[in-house]
């Protein structure tokens, strides 16, 4: 037996494993499951349970219960677009914190408590201590959610011998007992919170990722929340949550499902009701966002789908038939269901573990960097030193001199994404380079970006006269003076209100003035095949649109414009297939 | 800048402009199974430099770039002919029709107007794909060129300015690709 153990710290779920004479074996808690709710409650008179127990705590305490707390690993409170029952605390541009049971936790310490369960569980069944990890991540994680992973790791007081990819993991479990095929295979990871990609080519247990892409907030949960608002049941929106994801599961193997609620409200027993076309009518928009991100992933592994051997599903949300219908649509091809949608992660992480403790031999993971890592550069853009699926350990050096003679230093800006403007991207941090007083042109700093096997950044200087090399700090982004933060918030909120109708008014208006002759045209090509009764709706929210833009209300605009867009859904979906 | 001193050395292959793929990916990988931080442990610490010169050999264009530095010849000026001159600048046209269509579409309000703006943007698709892969049947010939080239021959010219070609081809191949990805 190995001392690593393997986690898959999940948005929903985690799991924990270790390789046992050869095979992977995920570890059960003592209640005997091997599934633990990635849910911690905090009661207001200080105790904390998690998992299972603390699962039950979401509808009688929703408040001071997290969980997805995944989505919030490594962000800033700005960007925290995910609507959540529990208070966020902090200024915009903060690391997000949450309030929960009177206190204040940052995530990588609420991560660091399913951790410690985890842990506790491995060590009660294995009868001994383990100290030493393997975590996954989904592919798509940016350095600051890899490294929050990492912290939550260490606090939770294990040492973490890698962050690995999710995706990858899963292919390690696929593709253990396939060693000696060369194969070409695509891994469809579709989990609570987070979507994968990546492409793979296994040969002679070499497992090397050409390509991957994703997003970290598209997940079963944003189906969830949709049939959350869907529902128009009066109970709580945890009581909702509960019995629409009770639905969404069953609706898998069931065509429709009528769940009592007894006593939900007032005494009062109401059933819920739902069926499979209807649920599948709420989640398309959710599902079929995955389409963009596989198409791009096989542009960038420069592969058809054709070329494939196999599409492997993953993550709970792919037991869905419509994620599987959308899968083969997509790739032509039956997706390959031969592994567990919940586990395979977690047994992949475990074989990962067991290979970096020297147990496992002929099987190595070769995985990339998920996004362009760059600088800033002249003009506000991004320059690019090292591009997106680059086989990671990759480094890159850059040379910065003095534009003017005797410049102390230079501020160097890290940033991670695709896009070509730098404040597009992710900030990573940024740090100051101090130069010798030299003329123009003359110091000479070389700077050496290395991202390592977990995917996390380093900095290195080297003075180029003495050789010498010293590791950057770099301060993440967000460390600006509470206080000041503060201020620029107030200030933009009382300017905000002068000229908040005016703005808004000539906002809607542009989009009035696009919208009004785009519909005249639509209806010139594909009017004849509306109904009379959709044919009417339209006329009369375009005949709205033109009283408010009389009118100088802004709202009234704004609201007109959104009916008519509403409107005209079935015109556009015409002209598109009309038009293509 | 490449942090590849040398990508033939690193793999341990014969140092020519020419390799087969299937003799550079057998080199990595058996450098993989070796030294592979996963499998060596911190003694395996420079890997990132195995995976650069991987990255370089693996690309006939980088790697015919890499043994002309490596030889010591500069790069040779690729002269386009009238016939190319004509094709780039049917390239450059494509992609401003493209960018300016795309940005209609992105700007569009409402989803009759995207709809449509859409739509007409796709139009561009096939042109532009048709173009994409002109590049590659011109990248293709080049790499024949380069496999054909005797490596008793001293013409290290032909090669130097095929080297060019190689870059301009690619180049254009990469804004493709990306403006392609963009309507993914």
């Amino acid at each position: 037996m190995t001392d690593i153990v393997g986690i898959d710290l999940g948005t929903t779920h985690s799991l924990i494993g270790i390789m046992d004479s050869g095979f992977p074996i995920l570890l059960a808690d003592a209640e005997g499951q091997r599934l633990t709710p990635s849910v911690v409650h905090f009661s207001t008179t200080g105790e904390v349970t998690v998992g299972r127990a603390a699962a039950r705590q979401r509808v009688l305490d929703p408040a001071n219960t997290i969980f997805s707390v995944k989505r919030v690993m490594g962000r800033r409170v700005d960007e925290q677009e995910m609507e959540v029952p529990w208070e966020v605390a902090g200024a915009p541009g903060d690391p997000v914190r949450i309030r929960a049971g009177g206190r204040e936790h940052r995530p990588e310490e609420v991560s660091a408590l399913i951790l410690r369960k985890l842990k506790a569980d491995a060590e009660r069944a294995l009868g001994r201590e383990v100290s030493r990890a393997v975590i996954t991540v989904p592919a798509y994680f940016h350095d600051a959610q890899r490294q929050a992973t990492k912290a939550a790791g260490e606090l939770a007081g294990f040492m973490v011998e890698r962050i690995v990819s999710e995706p990858t993991a899963a292919a390690l479990a696929y593709g253990l007992d396939r060693l000696g095929e060369n194969s070409r295979v695509a891994v469809y990871d579709f989990g609570g919170g987070t979507f994968d990609i990546s492409i793979l080519e296994l040969s002679a247990g070499v497992f090397h990722v050409i390509a991957t892409q994703g997003h970290t907030r598209l997940g079963g949960d944003d189906i969830d929340d949709a049939l959350v608002s869907a529902c128009e049941l009066a109970i709580s929106d945890a009581q909702k949550l509960e019995v629409v994801q009770q639905a969404k599961c069953r609706l898998s193997t069931e065509e429709a499902v009528e769940i009592p609620l007894p006593f939900a409200k007032d005494g009062e027993s109401l059933v819920y009701r739902m069926s499979r076309a209807e649920l599948e009518r709420i989640a398309r928009p959710i599902v079929e966002r995955t389409r963009g991100h596989c198409l791009r992933a096989l542009a960038d592994a420069k592969i058809a789908a054709a070329e494939l051997d196999a599409v492997v599903l993953v993550g709970g949300q792919t037991r869905m038939p419509m994620v599987r219908r959308l899968v083969s649509e997509i790739f032509g091809r039956e997706p390959d269901i031969s592994q567990h949608p919940d586990e395979a992660v977690a047994i992949g992480a475990t074989i990962q573990a067991a290979v970096l403790a020297g147990v496992v031999h002929n099987v190595v993971l070769l995985d990339v960097t998920p996004l362009s890592l760059g600088i800033e550069t002249f003009g506000g853009l991004m320059n690019v030193l090292i591009p997106r699926n680059t086989t990671i350990p990759a480094k890159a050096g850059e040379m910065f001199t003095n534009a003017m003679a005797g410049q102390a230093g230079v501020l160097v800006k890290i940033l991670q994404g695709e896009r070509e403007m730098a404040k597009d991207n992710w900030v990573l941090g940024e740090f100051e380079l101090p130069f010798e007083p030299m003329p123009k042109g003359q110091a000479r700093v070389g700077v050496q970006f290395e991202i390592d096997a977990d995917g996390i950044l380093h900095v290195l200087v080297r003075d180029t006269k003495t050789g010498a090399e010293k590791t950057m700090e770099v301060s993440s982004a967000v460390k600006v003076e509470d206080a000041a933060v503060e201020q620029m918030v107030g200030d933009s909120v009382e300017h905000a209100f002068e000229d908040m109708n005016d703005r808004i008014f000539t906002e809607a208006k542009l989009k009035a003035d696009e919208m009004l002759p785009a519909v005249a045209q639509g209806l010139v090509v594909v009017g004849e095949m509306l109904s009379d009764e959709e044919r009417h709706v339209i006329d009369a929210k375009v005949q709205e649109v033109q009283d408010a833009l009389g009118s100088r209300d802004a709202q009234r605009l704004k609201r007109a414009c959104a009916a008519l867009d509403e409107a005209t859904e079935t015109l556009a979906a015409l002209l598109i297939e009309k038009l293509m | 800048m490449s942090v590849v001193r040398d990508a033939f050395a690193a793999l341990g292959v014969e140092r020519r402009p020419w390799l087969d793929d299937e003799v550079v990916r057998e080199a990595y990988h058996a450098r993989v199974k070796t030294d592979h931080p996963d499998v060596a442990g911190a003694e395996g610490d420079d890997f990132a430099e195995i995976n650069a010169a991987y990255a370089t050999l693996r690309s006939p264009a980088k790697r015919l770039r890499h043994w002309l530095e490596q030889e010591g010849v500069p790069m040779g000026q690729f002269f386009p002919d009238a016939a190319t001159m004509v094709f780039f600048s049917e390239i450059a046209g494509a992609l401003q029709r493209w960018r300016e269509l795309r940005e209609t579409a992105e700007r569009a309000e409402g989803r009759v107007a995207a709809a449509m703006a859409r739509s007409i943007w796709m139009k561009e698709k096939p042109a532009l794909e048709r173009l994409g892969l002109a590049i590659s049947e011109r990248e293709a010939a080049a790499v024949c060129e380069v496999r054909e080239w005797d490596v008793a021959s001293d013409d290290v010219k032909t090669l130097a300015v095929l080297a060019g070609e190689m870059a301009f081809l690619s180049r254009w191949k990469v804004t493709i690709d990306a403006a392609l990805a963009e309507s993914l």
